[in-house]
């Protein structure tokens, strides 16, 4: 059992545990998508081949789709737990992009969407198994229909990886490459999550201590109203 | 369509050397005559530098990984 | 002669625009690259595609320029951040963070991504970089320029001369005063996003009663005009000095009622949504009726026949509308790109005439992005397994499928310049049936009822089918003509509530492509006249390349797609 579905198995009850809290790891679930449907469209974009611009383009189609139904998914369940309008779910579904295509290359691109579509399988089909247990059919078939989807991306990317390496050697190279890299921005966002919080705690710390400059920004900068002279 | 150009690299040392430049400029900005009572607002900006390059930048959403968590 | 490349960024909409010897030769906004919308990040795809695109290296340009001082604009920022204490409490850290992460160091970066020496990168001030952007690419010898948006460094409204390739400023109003401000705080009241939804204010305020149950009397609290053409917002009212996000208080919903939920669907027949159209609409005319007071000022300071309009507030076609019959002036001007990506061009303006190139020609067309490869949509397109042909005379083609009431994806020439499609990244139909707009929104837009289509007409041809002329706006779609009532037979798709229409004019020299095809339209015996909406999906940013276009071809059920002389047909 892979660590990935130890970890999902371990935490199902917690993440799981109410409509709100569901909402928001679905929320999560459709920027995720939303952000991979921007790399593929980079990828389709700069990739030599029309042939792989074509699967990318593909690929990104049915992302667009899936963060559609998990953003669709959340709201509903947002709306059963009455999250107030001004929880993040309401928003539109709006991701960045880290342009991996262009950061790692086109094999190591193979190698990661590769890696991140097989280790979503391991992940859904947990899920799947927990909501069926738990009785919440409609949140089982949403992931089994998106998970058709996922297998597919795990092969083209496994069969395009291995035909654009130089060997089969050079391909398991990159896997193990992008494993090691991942691993890596794990731990970075782990700490920055860390340090974010640090900050922001520092932060209010300096503005206490900044009280007193907002007497003299006061008195030196009075608000103005009507036309200045240039 | 384009593609995303080569960047220039330049050395550490001279990168580190325009940072400083810049915020040797902005001490000037608010050490300037016309908004000579604003520099004590320089020690909020030291405080806030020195915490920002301790603890890095802030967090983004990642692509194709759908957290456990 | 100088090469010289402009940036806007770090705020909202980010662009690059490049002028060699004067000329603006390329001008792109990040979104349409990124494919993330109003990407406001530090626009180096665009940078690199219009370096690309003009075949310019980095190392060879003789400025780059920032459309804003990054300085000026910390200084506000703390200044306000320290001014409401404790208010701001929730905002110092991430505002802190943001300024010296990342906006205080754009100068460096600017240098470090295209090579140059730090001297050689510059900046100017956030309005005056607005202000060139319009002046100096009119066709007006002497023009009044006035400015109006958020904020800038410390202005969110300014007044200009402009005479020749001189700019002079005359006089500001200074944040936390700002119309722009106003806008949005009303845009979130509303529930739509901010820097988003305008154009859906907008347009719901054709469904509103103007001051309707003593509404404009409850928005003299929220803004009061001045005789001498200033204004003055009632700042407790507002949030904008403590919230970034909302941008109004507690006070405003007890003055005009809760806020709109946002994402609820709308019931314009129900009397709680009409309360919120009356509100779009009392707010639309109190900025109409306060552009006109700036409008005026600006005449007495410059007695200037010409007016030009920039910032994000210029974008307001209704208002450009009422400022060109209203303000007294021959002629009104604003550039498509008329918000904070169109700094990045005044930005360039501004360096380049200091270098001592000329003023720029008058900008004629907005198609000032990047064309599409053909051979890459043709082999991508096959790959897709779509069924691809190419003709000879893409314009009558594609005429063809609109009279055959067809939606037709419209992909041809360089992609715009500013938030409007015109022509080169469109959907088209036929403008005639109301259904067809029901079908576009169906099948593409998922817009909100409220929400008008435009249509684009040749013309020579406007008068036949609207009340005016064509004008220095028409072209960019920046201002509303009324449609003649006489002509609604033709006109069913694309008349707004209120009888007006956000008109293109097009000419060959404006969007040559549109042109031909709409020439067509009228040799096969129909009105030269097409409904024209931008080509993408909701929320996304405009189709710039061919696998751009093609993927929305995947996504949406348009019935064809126009790559220059590619046509690929859905099979019925
Ligand atoms: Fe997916
Ligand atoms: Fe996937
Ligand atoms: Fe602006």
């Amino acid at each position: 059992m892979s660590l990935t579905v130890a970890l999902a198995r371990m935490l199902n009850p917690l993440v799981w545990r109410s409509p709100a809290r569901s909402a928001d790891k679905l929320h999560g679930f459709a920027l995720a998508e939303h952000g991979s449907m921007l790399d593929l469209r980079l990828a389709a974009r700069l990739t030599p081949s029309p042939t792989r611009a074509a699967a990318y383009l593909r690929h990104a189609d049915d992302e667009t789709r899936h963060a559609q139904m998990f953003g669709k998914r959340a709201r509903q369940l947002a709306r059963e737990a009455g999250l107030a309008r001004g929880h993040a779910v309401w928003e539109p579904i709006r991701a960045d992009s880290e342009q991996l295509f262009v950061g790692l290359g086109e094999l190591d691109f193979l190698a990661f969407v590769h890696v991140g579509e097989a280790r979503a399988i391991e992940q859904f089909l947990v899920y799947v198994a927990y909501f069926q247990a738990q009785g919440r059919e409609r949140d089982a078939s949403l992931l089994t229909t998106i998970l058709v989807d996922e297998h597919r991306h795990a092969d083209y990317t496994r069969a395009l990886l291995f035909e654009l390496a130089d060997s089969e050697a050079a391909a398991r190279r990159a896997l193990r490459r992008v494993r090691r890299w991942e691993a890596w921005r794990t731990w970075l966002r782990a700490g920055r999550f860390l340090a974010e919080r640090v900050y922001m705690v520092a932060m209010l710390l300096v503005y206490l201590l900044a009280a007193p400059l907002g007497l003299l920004v006061r008195w030196a900068r009075p608000l103005t109203r009507g036309w200045r002279d240039a | 369509m384009s593609t995303p150009g080569k960047r220039p690299k330049r050395s550490l040392l001279r990168r580190l050397g325009a940072r400083l430049r810049t915020s040797g400029a902005l001490v000037l900005h608010f050490l300037h005559p016309a908004r000579f009572v604003l520099a004590p607002l320089l020690i909020v900006l030291l405080f806030a530098g020195v915490l920002l390059w301790l603890t890095g930048g802030l967090a983004y959403v990642a692509p194709f990984v759908y957290a456990l968590f | 002669m100088a090469k010289v490349l402009g940036i806007s960024a770090h705020y909202h909409d980010a662009a690059a625009a490049l002028l060699v010897d004067g000329e603006l030769v390329v001008a792109i906004q990040q979104e349409r690259l990124s494919r993330i919308k109003n990407d406001p990040g530090l626009p180096l795809d665009a940078a690199d595609a219009c370096l690309a695109y003009a075949g310019v290296r980095g190392e060879a340009l003789d400025a780059v320029v920032f459309y804003e001082r990054p300085f000026d604009k910390l200084e506000r920022v703390m200044v306000n951040l320290m001014r409401n204490l404790p208010r701001t409490w929730r905002q110092f850290p991430r505002a802190m963070a943001s300024q010296l992460g990342d906006k205080i160091w754009v100068l460096d970066q600017l240098a470090e991504a295209f090579g140059q020496p730090r001297a050689n990168v510059r900046c100017f001030a956030h309005h005056q970089c607005h202000a060139a952007s319009a002046h100096f690419v009119s066709r007006f010898e002497d023009s009044a320029v006035l400015v109006v948006d958020g904020v800038g460094e410390h202005s969110s409204t300014t007044l200009w001369h402009g005479q020749g390739a001189q700019l002079r400023a005359l006089c500001s109003i200074e944040f936390p005063h700002s119309l722009g401000l106003l806008y949005a705080a009303l845009t979130a009241w509303l529930g739509f996003a901010v820097n988003e939804g305008e154009y859906k204010v907008m347009g719901l305020a054709a469904w509103g009663r103007p001051g309707h149950a003593g509404l404009r009397e409850r928005f003299e609290r929220l803004i009061r005009l001045h005789d001498d053409g200033s204004y003055e917002l009632g700042l407790d009212y507002f949030a904008h000095m403590s919230d970034a996000e909302l941008g109004f208080g507690p006070k405003l919903e007890a003055l005009l009622g809760p806020r709109r939920p946002p994402g609820l669907a709308w019931a314009l027949e129900g009397e709680r949504d009409q309360h919120y159209a009356d509100v779009a609409a009392t707010l639309q005319q109190v900025i109409e009726d306060a552009l006109l007071g700036l409008a005026r000022k600006a005449k007495a300071l410059t007695g200037s026949p010409n007016l030009c309009l920039a910032g994000g507030v210029a974008l307001n076609s209704l208002a450009n509308a009422r400022l060109a019959r209203e303000g007294g002036f021959e002629a009104v001007f604003v550039q498509p790109a008329a918000g904070d990506a169109g700094g990045a061009l005044g930005a360039a303006i501004l360096a380049a005439l200091e270098l001592g190139d000329p003023r720029p020609t008058p900008m004629l067309s907005a198609a000032l992005g990047l064309p599409v490869d053909i051979e890459r949509a043709w082999a991508v397109a096959r790959e897709l397994e779509l069924p691809v042909r190419r003709v000879d005379d893409p314009a009558s083609a594609a005429a063809e499928l609109i009279a055959a009431d067809k939606i037709v994806a419209h992909v041809r020439g360089r992609f715009e310049w500013g938030p409007r499609a015109l022509g080169q990244r469109s959907i088209l139909a036929s403008a005639a049936a109301r259904e067809t707009r029901e079908r576009i929104n169906r099948l593409i837009k998922q817009r909100e009822p409220f929400r008008p289509f435009a249509p684009a007409v040749l013309e020579p041809r406007i008068g036949e089918y609207f009340d005016g002329q064509a004008n220095d706006m028409t072209p960019f779609m920046t201002t509303v003509l009324p449609a003649r009532a006489d002509r609604s037979d033709a006109l069913g798709a694309v008349t707004h509530e209120d009888g007006s229409s956000r008109v293109q004019t097009v000419s060959p020299a404006g969007a040559p492509e549109l042109h031909e095809l709409l020439v067509a339209l009228e040799r096969g015996g129909h009105a030269p006249l097409v409904l024209n909406t931008s080509l993408n999906g909701p929320g996304e940013p405009i189709v710039a390349s061919s696998e751009d276009a093609l993927g929305f071809f995947l996504r949406h059920a348009v019935d064809a797609m126009m790559i220059e002389d590619l046509v690929i047909e859905r099979p019925a």
